[in-house]
């Protein structure tokens, strides 16, 4: 069982949360090519070790937030809001 | 079409430590003379400075493939090279659970020539995998669910495999247990694919082991692949924990590994590697003689021939590299044991396990040349892989001899998803959750 | 028995579903000061997140950044929600959506000795008041549906999407039920103000 420190709820467990993947993809811009979309859409660094990730706080705060945690030890280094102005 | 190989090419090759013909007599004489003149399976190899193929992971398609490239193409100067002992990882992990019910053409021939690899598997192998083929039984909950299934299954049967529809009653005749009108999801019948069942998973890693070692291959374990060495494009070779091992190929066969070892050679894959868990309880008389899939939750059961019910469900549904597994899975999955098997409330669950997949984002596997010369990619596989060892085995195998793909593996290539024409299995887009 | 004297003595589901009247306070961006000013100068301040703040007949709670409810009892007086809701939205000024949400949520109220051991049957988050004494207020899950609970220094109140009030209330008194049978009471009795409820 996972336990994720949400910034707004506080400590709550995983079956709370929807993972959401990796956070470090960026949409590459209108013109970009084919490449740069298949990296996009479909290429993951998937690393063993730490790993940062989207999960969306669904049965509580409904808050998007990023997660820093280690793939293999499952240890939870932070968690942020995702919304860099506090989201209202 | 007939996929299935010529016999093996075994003749031509050289036999070295015979671990000895398995066969009833033996089992008489061994049992008469103190079980003395049993040799190892296979020979526990030391790694040589250069081969032809390296395989990278010794689960079942790393010991297929290095089988089939053995008996069917010539090919002996091949090393295993496994960073524990061969059979633990997945191949040693999983439900056990072979049929070729699959929706897209082409996957339905890649994995019905596996079906039939596996029919003839036991007698070219010289060992029991224990293949049974007890028939697998897909669940239908609603009348759209009916018309998915009718659809695949008249798919399957135009392509000449078996699929049958199964009523009400023809569900309740072959598993007593269940319980018809579960809660929210009362059950309106099945498909069965009778030659569907199961088979021994590490029997499968022993015999494949024991075939390739006899046929030459050196199976290395305890050999971590720490390194791909590569220059101009070109694959070298492996840094391993026991040194650098030169070679003309590289083949990754590396399940939930696969995007760490691509990543030495500096390609990112489009795998994610998530836990998939299994559970096994105390055994019971027989009580089911199918596989059957729960339609409407994340439930699918067995019997193994010890009597425990082998089964599991989805994935944990976040990224890691754990072989463990978290509790709100097994929660999820208990509550649809009960709900479609209430009789089995009270059994006991013995073990838990988890291995980890390599989740493709289409959901269907890569046997592909990479942007790498000479560096082959097995994998991709996600929860599904057990069932394609033979096939996987065999046309990964083709590709490393021929430089080109299987007939039936060419839809498995990593250019598809660059190319916008990912396998449609299911219908859901790039999500690394599909099996 | 007075009212006073049965919650004392009460010691399981307390109402029916409770009809309440339940408007959502959401802040735009930069619109929370607007609020709270306006919140303020009505004599309902709008609490922080994770908080609870009772202002009988009605309550004020935050489980959401920057989004409040208002609950009170639907017979209580000073017009509909509807109308309630127009006076939050005037005086937010176009700073924050205001919504009637009272059709979308059913709310309970449980109190009593074993209010929490009910509650930790279905219910992960710690519940003690040593961690979420009254005046909390979280949105977590019980009984495999939403749920948000604010901890009031009468018991409990429980606020879940209508489209699963049936399913909790069933099983609240299911739960309740091995605790003896549960003693009821108005909600109107409850706010009118006259019941002076020992905290837990
Ligand atoms: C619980 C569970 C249930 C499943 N049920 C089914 C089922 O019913 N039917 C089905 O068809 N499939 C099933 N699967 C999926 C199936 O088991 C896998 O898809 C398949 O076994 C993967 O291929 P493999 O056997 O080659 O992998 P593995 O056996 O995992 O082999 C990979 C090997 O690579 C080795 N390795 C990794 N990194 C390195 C390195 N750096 N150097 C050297 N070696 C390395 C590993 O140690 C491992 O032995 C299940 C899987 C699980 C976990
Ligand atoms: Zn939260």
């Amino acid at each position: 069982m996972l336990r994720l420190p949400c910034p707004f709820c506080g400590e709550r467990d995983e079956t709370e949360f929807r993972f959401r993947g990796d956070a470090t993809v960026v949409r590459p811009g209108a013109g970009a090519g084919l490449d740069e979309f298949n990296a996009y859409v479909y290429e993951r660094a998937n690393p063993l070790g730490w790993h940062t990730e989207w999960w969306l706080h669904a049965a509580g705060c409904r808050r998007l937030l990023k997660v820093e945690r280690d793939t293999l030890t499952h240890e939870i280094r932070s968690v942020t809001a995702a919304a860099t102005d506090g989201g209202h | 079409m007939d996929p299935v190989p010529s016999s093996p090419a075994s003749a031509a090759t050289a036999v070295r430590t015979k671990s000895g013909h398995y066969s009833f007599w033996r089992l008489l004489r061994e049992g008469l003379r103190g079980q003395r003149g049993w040799r190892p399976a296979w020979v526990k190899a030391s790694p040589k400075p250069r081969y032809r193929v390296v395989i990278v992971g010794g689960g079942g398609h790393g010991l297929s493939t290095a089988y089939y490239l053995a008996s069917h193409f010539g090919i002996t100067d091949v090393a295993v090279v496994e960073r524990g002992p061969i059979g633990l990882g997945n191949v040693g992990r999983n439900t056990t659970i072979v049929r070729s019910n699959y929706f897209q053409p082409a996957n339905i021939r890649f994995y019905e020539y596996s079906l039939k690899l596996w029919e003839g598997l036991e007698r070219e192998l010289n060992f029991n995998a224990m293949v049974s083929q007890r028939g697998t039984l897909n669940l239908f909950h609603t009348e759209a669910q009916r018309d998915l299934f009718t659809r695949r299954a008249n798919q399957m049967r135009l392509l000449g495999v078996d699929a049958e529809a199964v009523t009400r009653e023809g569900v309740k005749s072959l598993v007593p247990l269940i319980d018809l009108d579960n809660g929210r999801y009362p059950v309106l019948g099945g498909f069965l694919q009778p030659r569907g069942g199961t088979v021994r998973h590490d029997a499968v890693a022993w015999g494949y082991a024991r075939g390739a070692s006899e046929r030459g291959v050196d199976i290395i374990e305890h050999c971590e692949v720490t390194g791909i060495r590569h220059d101009g494009g070109r694959v070298a070779g492996v840094e391993t924990s026991r040194g650098f091992l030169g070679a003309d190929i590289v083949c990754l066969a590396v399940a939930g590994h696969s995007s760490r070892l691509a990543g030495m050679a500096g390609l990112r894959l489009p795998i994610e590697t998530h836990v998939l868990q299994a559970w096994v309880t105390e055994s019971l008389k027989p009580v089911l003689d199918v596989v059957l899939t729960y339609g409407a939750g994340h439930f699918y059961v067995s019997q193994s021939d010890k009597g425990g019910l082998v089964f599991g469900g989805a994935i944990d549904g976040y990224n890691t590299y754990g072989q463990r597994g978290t509790l709100p899975m097994a929660e999820e999955v208990a509550a649809a044991a009960v709900t479609l098997l209430p009789g089995l409330a009270r059994v006991k669950v013995l073990r838990q396990w988890g291995g980890i997949m390599d989740m493709s984002m289409d959901g269907s596997p890569i046997i592909s040349k990479t942007p790498v010369e000479g560096l082959i990619l097995n994998g991709g596989w996600c929860y599904g892989g057990f069932k394609a060892i033979p096939a996987g085995g065999m046309t990964t195998a083709y590709l490393v001899a021929h430089g080109s793909p299987h007939p039936l593996a060419t839809h498995l290539d990593l250019g598809r998803f660059a190319a916008g024409r990912p396998i449609d299995e299911r219908g859901i887009g790039p999500f690394p959750y599909a099996h | 028995m007075s009212a006073p004297e049965r919650v004392a003595r009460f010691a399981g589901v307390l109402t029916a579903p409770w009809s309440a009247e339940v408007v959502e306070i959401a802040a735009l961006r930069g619109g929370t000061a607007v609020l709270a000013r306006f919140g303020a100068s009505r004599g309902e301040a709008l609490p922080a997140l994770g908080q609870v703040s009772l202002i009988p007949p009605r309550l004020i709670l935050s489980v959401r950044p920057g989004r409040w409810l208002v609950v009170g009892p639907a017979e209580a007086a000073a017009g509909s929600p509807a109308a309630r809701a127009e006076i939050w939205r005037q005086g937010a000024q176009g700073c924050a959506a205001v919504i009637d949400m009272s059709s979308a949520y059913a709310a309970f109220l449980l109190g009593g000795p074993p209010a929490l051991e009910i509650l930790a049957r279905g219910c992960r988050i710690d519940l003690h008041p040593r961690e979420f004494p009254p005046g909390s207020a979280a949105a977590t899950v019980v009984a495999q549906v939403p749920v948000i609970i604010a901890a009031l220094p009468f018991g409990m109140l429980l606020l879940t999407p209508s489209s699963t009030a049936r399913h909790f209330q069933e099983w609240l008194e299911a739960t309740a039920a091995h605790f003896g049978p549960p003693a009821r009471l108005s909600v109107a009795e409850l706010f009118s103000g006259e019941v002076a409820i020992p905290a837990r």
